[in-house]
């Protein structure tokens, strides 16, 4: 909320000084137009009632109604005449109100629209498009009119500019900075606060960010995308590691059944077994040699469950694992060798030092890769080569002449999801320790499984 | 000539059966009975026994470092190894740590008593199910391997490749293979760690030769 008042405070300093100024600015362009308007009212009346007064002491008018100008001047007065800067036209007008003599601006205003002219007073009248300040005075005890006006139209720009402009400029710069803030919040502000409270909210990994119905400006909506993008990962991500922990789960599972099932089919059976011949060896009715009889086939018993328990645990852990990589792939792969009659040819460099986890996870490998030679590619010879490269990097290779198979068909996460986690274990491995798992083959040449630790 | 034994076993129930063997036995005169790696070495090192029955997993010390042990404070106490496991590996780091002879738990009683007399009379024992042999009597001999081969198989016993071993004999890598293929077919074996274990337990290579 601090966060929130503190924009406000921003927003509020913002917009107070072009709110300020326009105000200023208004009420000075209110009362210049209402000084503009009185003064110019004075100046037609002024000038009106001069124009009256001279016609009154003898401008020739006759009884027709013709005009005379027995001065010589002011004959074909279409000029407006220039008192100072400010454009005035007069006319003489009949006790009807018909145009007799005058400048042909007015003549036109008054037979065209016949406009109500004030007696005495100046007033703003509209017509045939043009905008006046027009008053008239009657003389010759009232059988004549002079009209006199002014034109808006005609005022030259500069005096217009001089009384306007700038209060009219002010206030459209305050209206355009006030314009713009409504904008910015509007376009940024309001959109960004929107996105604040969305993400703050939003449950990550779960529901993606919703989408922003306002109109906001390029940069937050390019924002918005890639949060919107971001939650849509966080989703994907969230599932994927739902999916491996479930994998997970389930190998676990797999092999407590697998392991219980063992010890079951194997040494529990055993161990009855044994129980059942020291019963029958202590029978009070054997015969010594009975009993003799009983407590070797007793013996033969447990010499098979040792041996099964051991299976076991190297099945499980192999506690000679305890001894090093290099002693290790030894015993595995004489063991393996025996085991599934193939050859395993290891080269392996004795020198090299690694760590537990680097030590468990290439027995694991080579573990697994010989398995799979074996069952899935029915190779007959294996070559193991276990060495330190030209890069300074740990390399384990394991190489067969079996079938191969076309590595293009699938990758590794589509075997695991099918349920094959052969290739995948060993890709995960070699994650684990830091490394990575190449896996080389084409149906019919074999494969070929490299392991690399940098 | 009674033999001064220690026993060192952390499984109450085996110890008990192996204690059981020994009491059977004359000669055998058993003065310690430890059941964790460190209290047996203390015990080697104050009673110096002619020979240590050691297991090979226990908490604390395992039974190849006190070998080890032994080895580097030069006591005249005789290892034997006596275990659950029959991984050929962990017979040779017994023998390069000092051990002296490899026994399974599994083993009769006549087995061991026959291990503890032979190594300590300064022999060796490797328990026949160690190395996949039929035991043919104590003097069982094979057909006698040539000189060449015999450096065929210190150099591979060494952990030498074929290669290697051809390039530092002068021979082709392929008059390695037969050699190492003669070798095994002589003494019985399957692989290059059981030719070796055969070797020694047949007298046919010296333990100190194969683990220079």
């Amino acid at each position: 909320m601090k966060r929130d008042s503190q924009l406000f405070y921003i927003t509020l300093s913002v917009l107070l000084p072009p709110i300020g100024i326009f105000l200023l600015a208004a009420a000075d362009l209110f009362y210049s137009q209402k000084n503009v308007d009185s003064f110019s009212a004075l100046y037609v009346e002024h000038f009106t009632e001069n124009i009256a007064s001279m016609m009154e002491s003898g401008a020739p008018i006759s009884a027709d109604g013709e005009f005379y100008d027995s001065h010589e001047r002011g004959t074909g007065m279409d000029q407006p005449l220039i008192f100072s800067r400010v454009p005035t036209f007069f006319a003489i007008l009949n006790q009807e109100g018909e145009f007799l003599f005058g400048s042909d601006r007015l003549r036109n205003v008054i037979e065209e629209s016949e406009p109500d002219i004030p007696v005495g007073i100046a007033r703003e009248i509209a017509s045939a498009g043009e905008r006046f300040t027009i008053t008239k005075f009657p003389y010759k005890r009232g059988n004549y009119w002079v009209v006199g006006a002014i034109s808006w139209s005609d005022i030259p720009g500069s005096t217009a500019m001089s009384i306007f402009m700038w209060p009219a400029l002010i206030a459209s710069i305050s209206l355009w900075s006030a314009f713009s803030v409504v904008k910015l919040w509007r376009r940024v502000i309001n959109p960004i606060r929107w996105l604040e409270q969305k993400v703050s909210s939003l449950h990550w990994g779960h529901e993606p960010l919703s989408a922003y119905m306002g109109n906001a400006n390029t940069q937050v909506r390019k924002i918005h995308e890639t949060l919107v993008r971001v939650s849509q990962i966080a989703i994907k991500t969230a599932k994927t590691n739902r999916a491996c922990m479930n994998d997970l789960v389930n190998v676990q599972e797999d092999e407590r059944t697998k392991i219980s099932r063992d010890i079951h089919d194997g040494p529990l059976q055993d161990v009855t077994a044994l129980i059942q011949r020291i019963h029958l060896a202590r029978r009070p009715d054997n015969s010594e040699e009975d009993t003799k009889r009983e407590l070797d086939l007793a013996e033969k018993i447990a010499f098979t469950t040792v041996k099964e328990m051991r299976a076991l645990c190297d099945f499980l852990n192999p506690p000679w694992l305890e001894l090093g990589l290099s002693q290790a792939l030894t015993e595995l792969t004489e063991r393996q060798s025996l085991q599934y009659g193939v050859k395993i040819f290891l080269g392996m460099d004795e020198t090299l030092a690694l760590s537990d986890s680097v030590t468990l996870a290439f027995f694991r490998i080579v573990q697994e890769a010989v398995t799979n030679s074996v069952r899935h590619g029915e190779a007959r010879n294996i070559w193991i080569d276990l060495k330190r490269n030209d890069d300074g990097g740990i390399e384990l290779t394991i190489q067969d002449d079996g079938h191969g198979f076309d590595m293009s068909e699938s990758d590794t996460a589509d075997l695991r999801a099918e349920g094959h986690r052969g290739l995948s274990n060993m890709e995960e491995r070699m994650t684990l320790i830091g490394g990575q798992l190449k896996i080389i083959s084409y149906r019919g040449e074999g494969a070929c499984i490299r392991g690399l630790l940098p | 000539m009674s033999i001064n034994l220690i026993l060192a076993d952390d499984h109450p129930l085996t110890r008990a059966g192996l204690m059981a063997y020994l009491a059977k036995e004359q000669d055998f005169n058993v003065i310690g009975e430890y059941s964790d790696g460190d209290s047996a070495l203390a015990g080697i090192r104050e009673l110096k026994p002619q020979v240590a029955l050691l297991d090979i997993r226990m908490p604390g010390l395992d039974g190849v470092s006190i070998t080890r042990k032994i080895k580097e404070e030069a006591l005249p106490v005789v290892a034997l190894m006596l275990t659950s496991y029959d991984a050929q590996q962990y017979v040779l780091s017994s023998l390069r740590a000092g051990a002296r002879g490899y026994v399974l738990k599994s083993s009769s009683a006549d087995t061991l008593s026959r291990a503890i007399r032979i190594v300590a009379r300064g022999g060796l024992y490797l328990d026949s199910e160690v190395a996949n042999t039929v035991e043919e009597g104590e003097n069982m001999s094979p057909e006698p391997i040539s000189a060449r081969e015999r450096e065929v198989l210190l150099l591979a016993a060494k952990g030498l490749s074929g290669k290697e071993i051809a390039s530092q004999l002068f021979i082709s890598e392929r008059t390695v293979q037969t050699h190492l293929a003669s070798i095994y077919d002589k003494l019985g074996a399957r692989n290059k760690t059981e030719s070796m274990l055969l070797a020694l337990k047949y007298g046919v290579v010296m333990l100190e030769e194969l683990l220079d």
